[in-house]
This record gives structure tokens, sequence and C-alpha cells, in this order.
């Protein structure tokens, strides 16, 4: 219990710091009420002064930066973002991510799936015939896979199976069906998820290797259990600890690539948003953005957590 | 050569502030990266004149004539490729086509409309006017535009029966409204109020006609109303988007096509108007998808993924002009690219300095590199197949000996002033002018272009300091005078007289449309005895003296002509094809932009 309080005091603490770190850098790079006003906000009319009063009220920008940090702070963990600083307008900052997260989310769901089911049947097959031709062949694959930053990938994968061979469409339509979308994001996730299963394979199959090597796999080798069997029901849950603690620290890194992996295949999730968007010294938007990945990555991390009491109870009574 | 921090403008305070959006409301949204014109297109100027006396509308004897309307013959769109067939349209189809940016609203009233917010504007709005191939402007949504007697009154009918699509009827109070909403809009009303006189700037006849009285005189009015001025929005739409700009996204006007759907950075949907006032509507639906990379959308379109496509980019343009069963609309007649000087600061102000410059420019290097042999380059404002164009003027460039004599004149005399936009920087240091380079980014072909400008004046006795800025702040600073030098997009509308908000003394302000500062009466004489002229001989010659004059004073050095290409793929008809309700063929294509209500697939 201890434990579980001592992470999520841990949590909390990310987050406010991250919070804070954005917080105060983008208030002083950005001059909202222009953001928000236009030209209007420079005007000496009578008329536009009141204007930029009220918006300054409605904002609080008159208030120190510590006051305005508290207030964005107490309203953000009610689920209030806020509103977007744009002179077309002022929507909700909740639009914006309801409309985009959804698309990111998805590429990284597609992208983990993919990059799981690469990985751990590969590992397997590789630690089973650990350093034959086979598996020496299979560590080339995966280490070019991983050499290869995936951004290059995404184009060369753009290149290869949307332009030359037509496999995949080019382009991401919001306005095309549920499914039609999703199948738009497989081959962006491919690009996200080669790597990264590239490296979950590397770690697995270390990890198996080692684990095969254990006297109770002999025992139950010697007892006539079947190769697959001990593969599948003796090694490979005790060496998925790695597997799952890069898992979770991967997450947050995919969200990280997906930002240009997304520019590339031309999908408008929260990569180009927050890119717009510090652009655009937009910065409800970002503050909103940065603290989603945040609490993401920390929510995960706890997830990982978890995963280890169900993969090794010794960890529950630790 | 030194970088400069971006964040330095923001030391201006709010005065700085001010210019951006009417800047942007000017000149309109980004472009593609890799476009050698990915500078800021300010080449949608709203116009209108100058000057007060509004007396109440008298309209002239014959309602439906169209005085005054002398085209330019020499319209340089090639439209070769377009595939014509006799055979019926084909009813069905959803076009796809890919833009070169998205836009922040579609509001005719409050956004700022560039190539791609006007193209969509396209499918949604219809104009009061429009352009024939040739040039010449005709009644669209407007029955009749009636001038009185010295063109400073324009009486405005519209059509009957017509009503936008979310019910509201078009009258001529609709039209009060959308001019009222541009004229009080803080981004639009900079180019609307200098051309209006404050009071009874329209008047209301009866329901179907409006009496327009401009400033001044103005025998191209109606031209003017052709794009997006002449946009014309619902009423009640336009109430409501004031009260919640939310709505700008969702825009609701007489148009061939309804708003059904928008995710922005993604896709626009507008389906068809199956009560469209101006009859059959083939398309079942548009999607415009903005595409800011041109190689991808070039790859796009010859996948099959999009079916239409614009861009300026050169090598875009080459490579689809060789694509076999692309029909491709190339047109020449759009905007200029150019370097722009401010005048009105150190070391600018002074002309020999901007001589110099404009004499060190590496124009040939320019033109063959970034022009690509696509784009041709210009020596003024008119394409060489503009009745307007002066064969006389020579855009001044690769001459480096020369302008090492007007640097060295120069620093000799003037080289210990401050050059304010660097600081504390003297004008010159070493016998060289110290001065600023900026322009929209990032870019990797405005990278490049900076570089191939900057090898030839490193060279030639200048210390360039590179300034690379996002859109927004690269125009703000421009709008305030803030900068030395920049690379920009302007000029090239159907009328010459429309670029008069560009040149214009009134124009020069704390926030200036007129960027170079550079306000010259005489030539602003040019500017108003031109707009109020209807003999074709006269204009031809103050436009040409007009070329001349831009030329003598170093503001701007002309690299090349856009190349605008609307590229389709091989099952599109009817694109060159829009008729105006009396059954004039309309213009197909203008920087950029195409129409839809005749579009439709081969079957």
């Amino acid at each position: 219990m201890r434990y579980w309080l001592q992470r999520l005091g841990v949590a909390v603490a990310l987050l406010l710091a991250v919070s804070a770190l954005t917080f105060g850098a983008m208030n002083l790079l950005g001059d909202p009420l222009f953001n928000i006003l236009g030209p209007t906000s420079a005007s000496t009319l009578p008329e536009d002064l009141e204007l930029i009063e009220a918006a300054k009220a409605e904002y609080n920008l008159d208030d120190p930066l510590p006051v305005r940090y508290v207030k964005w702070g107490s309203a953000f963990v009610t689920g209030d973002f806020g509103v977007q600083f744009s002179v077309d307008g002022q929507p909700p900052v909740s639009d914006l991510i309801k409309e985009r997260l959804p698309r990111t989310l998805m590429l990284l769901i597609i992208a983990q799936t993919m990059a799981v089911l690469i990985a751990v049947p590969w590992a397997l097959f590789a630690a089973s015939r650990a350093d034959k031709a086979v598996d020496k062949v299979s560590t080339v694959t995966s280490f070019l896979f991983i050499a290869i930053p995936n951004f290059g990938l995404a184009v060369i994968l753009k290149y290869l199976f949307s332009l030359k061979w037509s496999f995949f469409p080019l382009i991401f339509n919001a306005a095309d069906p549920f499914w039609t979308r999703v199948w738009q994001l497989v081959l962006p996730a491919m690009a996200l998820a080669l790597p990264v299963g590239s490296v979950y394979q590397r770690l697995l199959r270390t990890d198996l290797i080692t684990t095969l090597q254990e006297d109770y796999i002999l025992t139950a080798r010697s007892k006539g259990v079947s190769k697959r069997n001990v593969l599948f029901k003796h090694a490979l849950r005790p060496s998925l600890f790695s597997f799952v603690t890069i898992f979770g620290i991967n997450t947050g890194a995919l969200l990280g690539g997906s930002l240009i992996v997304e520019q590339i295949f031309i999908i408008p999730g929260l990569g180009s948003a927050i890119v717009e968007a510090i652009l655009r010294e937009d910065f409800p938007v970002v503050l909103a953005i940065v603290m989603i990945v945040t609490a993401a990555f920390v929510v995960i991390n706890i997830l990982v957590d978890l995963l280890y009491s169900l993969i090794d109870p010794r960890v529950r009574s630790a | 050569m030194r970088k400069r921090s971006n964040r330095s403008a923001k030391k201006l305070g709010t005065a700085a502030i001010l210019s951006f959006s009417l800047v942007a409301g000017a000149c309109g949204g980004g472009s593609s990266d890799s476009t050698p014109d990915d500078t800021p297109d300010a080449a949608e100027a709203p116009d209108a004149t100058e000057a007060p006396d509004a007396e109440p509308a008298e309209p002239a004897e014959e309602p439906d004539a169209a005085p005054a309307n002398t085209a330019d013959a020499a319209i340089v769109i090639d439209e070769s490729d377009v595939v014509e067939e006799d055979s019926s349209p084909v009813f069905g189809g959803t076009l796809r086509y890919g833009l070169e940016a998205d836009v922040n609203g579609i509001n005719p009233a409050t956004s700022s409309l560039s190539s791609p917010g006007l193209m969509m504007s396209n499918a949604v709005f219809d104009t009061l006017a429009a352009f024939t191939p040739d040039g010449q402007w005709v009644p669209y949504l407007a029955e009749s535009f009636t001038p009185n007697d010295d063109f400073s009154q324009w009486t405005v009918k519209i059509r009957e029966g017509i009503s936008f699509h979310d019910g509201t009827p078009l009258n001529a109070e609709a039209l009060q409204i959308n001019f009222e909403t541009q004229r009080a809009d803080p981004l639009v009303g900079l180019a609307v109020k200098p051309f209006f006189p404050e009071e009874g700037a329209t008047e209301l006849l009866d329901d179907l006609t409006i009496v327009y009285n401009l400033a001044e005189s103005n025998v191209y009015f109606p031209g003017t109303v052709s794009g997006q001025l002449g946009m014309i929005a619902s009423p009640t739409w336009l109430a409501a988007a004031l009260e919640d700009p939310n709505l700008n996204q969702a825009p609701v006007g007489t148009g061939p096509f309804v708003f059904e759907s928008r995710s922005q950075d993604s896709t626009t949907k507008f389906v068809r108007n199956d009560d469209w006032w101006g009859g059959d509507v083939y398309l079942d639906a548009i999607e415009f998808i903005p595409v800011t990379d041109p190689d991808t959308r070039n790859d796009l379109l010859l996948n099959g993924d999009l079916d239409a496509l614009q861009t300026t980019n050169a090598a875009s343009v080459g490579d689809l002009q060789a694509e076999d069963g692309i029909q491709n609309i190339i047109d020449e007649n759009g905007e200029e690219s150019f370097g722009m000087i401010n005048s009105a600061a150190p070391p600018f102000d002074d002309i020999r300095a901007r001589e110099a410059l404009a004499q060190a420019t590496p124009l040939q290097n320019y033109r063959d590199l970034i022009g690509l042999g696509i784009s041709r380059g210009a020596d003024q404002s008119f394409v060489p197949e503009s009745k307007y164009y002066n064969p006389d003027v020579v855009q001044q460039g690769d001459n480096p000996e020369r302008a090492l004599e007007l640097v060295a004149e120069y620093c000799a005399e003037k080289g210990s002033e401050i050059n304010t936009v660097l600081g504390e920087t003297t004008t010159c240091t070493d016998g060289k002018i110290n001065f600023e380079l900026q322009w929209s980014g990032p870019s990797v072909v405005q990278t490049r272009i900076a570089d191939i400008l900057n090898e030839g004046w490193k060279n030639a006795g200048f210390n360039v300091t590179y300034d690379e800025k996002p859109q927004d702040e690269h125009i703000l600073e421009t709008a305030i005078g803030f900068y030395n030098v920049v690379t920009w997009r302007q000029f090239g509308a159907t009328d010459p007289s429309s670029d008069n908000v560009w040149l214009l003394c009134r124009t020069i302000g704390g926030i200036s449309l007129n960027w170079p500062r550079l306000c010259d009466e005489s030539r602003d004489a040019l500017l108003l005895e031109a707009q109020a002229s209807q003999d074709d001989a006269t204009r031809v010659a103050l436009y040409q003296e007009l070329q001349q004059k831009i030329n003598d004073d170093f503001i701007y050095i002309f690299f090349t002509h856009t190349t605008w290409d609307n590229a389709f793929g091989e099952n599109v008809r009817g694109v060159c094809d829009r008729l105006t309700p009396d059954g004039e063929t309309t213009q197909c294509a203008t920087s950029g932009r195409t129409w839809f209500n005749s579009v439709y697939f081969a079957a």
C-alpha cells in the first residue's frame, strides 16, 4: 500500500512539475491577448479598451503568473482545459482534443499491438534457435529496424507500400468511414511498430535465452515436456519483465515518434495540433496536449507496475 | 552572417501585435513548404476607392449595361490540357481536391482567405460578379451593375428568388449586412474602410437593389466583388458567427455546394446543393484536403488518392506537365515573387542602398535554381503578354560592380546610422551594408532562396542577417515596418486597379498594406486616374508609367511570375465549362482557384 502511495505521490509531483514548467515557458514566450483579440489588442479606442479589459479579466491575464497557474490547474483537474487562443474564435481546447486524440490513440494502439504481435513470436523463434544461422539473420534484421529512425522508416514504407505498390492509402481522410480510417493508419503504425517491435524482440529473446538455461527448464525438458510447451508455458512468462518495462517506457517514446510520423502521413492528430499550437503560441492547447501525454505516460507506467505483480506474484508480496 | 532570435520582435509590444491580423486579412494563409512562392500571399486585395461625395444614387439609363469593361486581352491561362467532352455530364462522385494549406476559417466577411480558403469558398458561396476568360467582369449573383455618371456610385440589382442554404432569402439587405460586417472586421475591414465614406456607404433602394457609394470613381468596381468581397454569406449565419466564431468553420452561402463537415488540417466536405439557383450540380460532394508538401500532393494525384490539386511549386508543375492523363490549367497571370524593401528605415530609406541591393541580386541564379525554367523571370507586375506590360522596364540585377560603387557611396555618407531592425548595429560595418533578410518558415525552399540571394549580396557589399519567422510574425513585422528586406508574393489581380491597395499612400500607417512604406503622390495620381478611366489606351499608358515608377523606386526586386497549376485527374470533366446565369463562360482558374458547379466525372 505504501508503495502505491509513493508511486501516486511521484506521479502527482511529476505532473505538477511538467505542468509548471510548460505553463511558465509558454507564458513567457507568447502573447495571449494578441492571439485572442488580434489587432484590437493594441487599439487605444475606448470601445476596444473595454474589450481588452474584458478579455484580460476573462482569461485572468492580469493576474500574476503563479495565480494564473493555480487557476488554470484547478480548472484543468476538473476537465476544463480552457479555450484556444485564436483570433478566429476561442473554441474549447477539449473540442480539439476530442477530435485529434482518438486518431493519435488509435495510431498508438495499432502500433503497440503490431509491435507485440511482431516481437513475441519473433523472440520465441529466435530464442529457440539461439546462435544458429537463422538467429543471426534475425539479429541483423532487428538491428536494422532499430537503427533506422521511425521517420526514415516512415518515408521508406510510404514510398514502397503506398506510392510504388499502392498497397496502402497515401493519406488519412477524416471524412472516410471508421474502418477506412483505421486502414489508413496501418502503414503509419507499422512505421512506429517495426523499430519498437525489434527492441521488444531483442530484449525478450535475451531474457528467454537466459530463462531457457534455468534448472527448472532443464527439468521440464528432461521430463519430456515439448519444446513448444516449455517456451510458451514455462519460459515466456518469467521472461516478460524487461519486455513489460520497456513497453511502458516506449509508449511515451511512441507518442513523441507519432508526432513526426503523423506529419509524414498527413494525419491530423495530436502531433500536428501541438506543432501548430507551438507556432501560433496557442498555449492552452500546448499545455493540454503536454499534460495528456505526461498523464498517459504516468498511467501506463503504473499499469506496468501492476503488470509486474500479475507476471510474478512474488512482486505483489514484496 | 548571423541568425537573429525570433523572440526579439516581442519587445515591440502591442503596436507590433496590431498588424498581424490586418495583414493576414489581406494576405491569407501559408502555403506549402517547398514552393518557391511560399512567401505570404498578398494577392487577394479587396479594392475600392477614395474620396467623399456620396450623392444619392442615380442609376444610368441602361441598367444592364456593363460600362468601361476593358479586359486584359492577354490573360495567360493555358487550358489546352483540359479534356472537352461532347457527352452529357454525369451525376455523382466525390471530388477530392488537394490544397496547399488549410485555413483558419471560411467566412468571407471575417476570415483571411488565401487561395485555399477562396477555393473552398467557391464551393459554398457565389460572388456578385465573375470574370470571363478574357478578364471582363460579368454579373453573376447580381443581375446588373449600373454606375452613375462618374462611376462613384454603383447600383447593384441582385437576382430574384435566391435563398441561402439556411433558408434566409437573398436580398439587398443581406448585401448591406455583408458589406458592413466586412467593413467592421478588424482584418477584412482594413482593405475596405479606406475606400468608402464613413457614412452612407450603402443605400437600399428596394428589396433587390442596393447602391454602393464609393469614396471616389471606380470604373472597375464590379471586378472588386468577384472575389472575397463579392462572396455573399447568409446574414443569419454572419450574425451567429459574430456571436460564436466557431461557426466561421461552417459557412452558409448560396453556392452550388452545402457545407457538411470540417476537420481542421484534414478534410472539409461540401455536398451537392440540389436546389441551387444556378441549375444542375453534378458532383455528389467535394472534399478539400490540405497537403502542405507539394511532392506528396503530386503523388496523391498520380496515385488516384486525389482528383485535383493546386500548386505553385515549379518542380511539381514540371512533373505534372510531363504526366500523360493529367489535365493542367496553367495560370501565369497571378502573383509575382519578389524581394521587398522597407524604404522607411535605414539603410534602405536611401535609394542608393536600395539600388545597390537590386544590382547585387543574383537574378539569373534565382530564376535558374528556383524558377527551374517553369516560372518565368519577372521585371514588373505584368506578364509580357499583358497589354499593360512595359517593355522598357527591366529589373536591375546581376551587377555586383555597380552595387559595390553604390554601397561605398552610401557607407561613406551614412554608414554610422543605426539599423533599428538589427538593434544597435550601424548601417555599415567595414564598408558593407548590414541588413536583415526575413522570410516565412520553416521552409526548405525559402531557406534555399535566402542562400542564393545571400551568395550574390555578400559578394557585393552586404552583410546579411537571416531571420526565419513563423508566417504570422513575419507578416506582423512586415506590416509594422520592422524589417529591412523580406521575400514576398503579391500583385496579379485580374484587373490591376485591384492592386491599388498595396501602393497608395493612404494605406501607409502604423499598420501598412503599402508594405514598403513608400508614399509617392504622383504614383497615387496615376493609380486613381487609371481606376477612373474607361479609355483603354489611357489605362495602358498609365499602368506602363506606373511600372516604370515602381522600377525606379527600387522597392521591389522582381524575381519570377508565379505559375499556378490546377491539375486534374484524367476522368475529371467540365472544369472550364462554368457559365453565368446569362450564359457567359467564366474564367476557368485564377491564382490557383477553380470553380465546381460544372465539374463531373467521366462515365
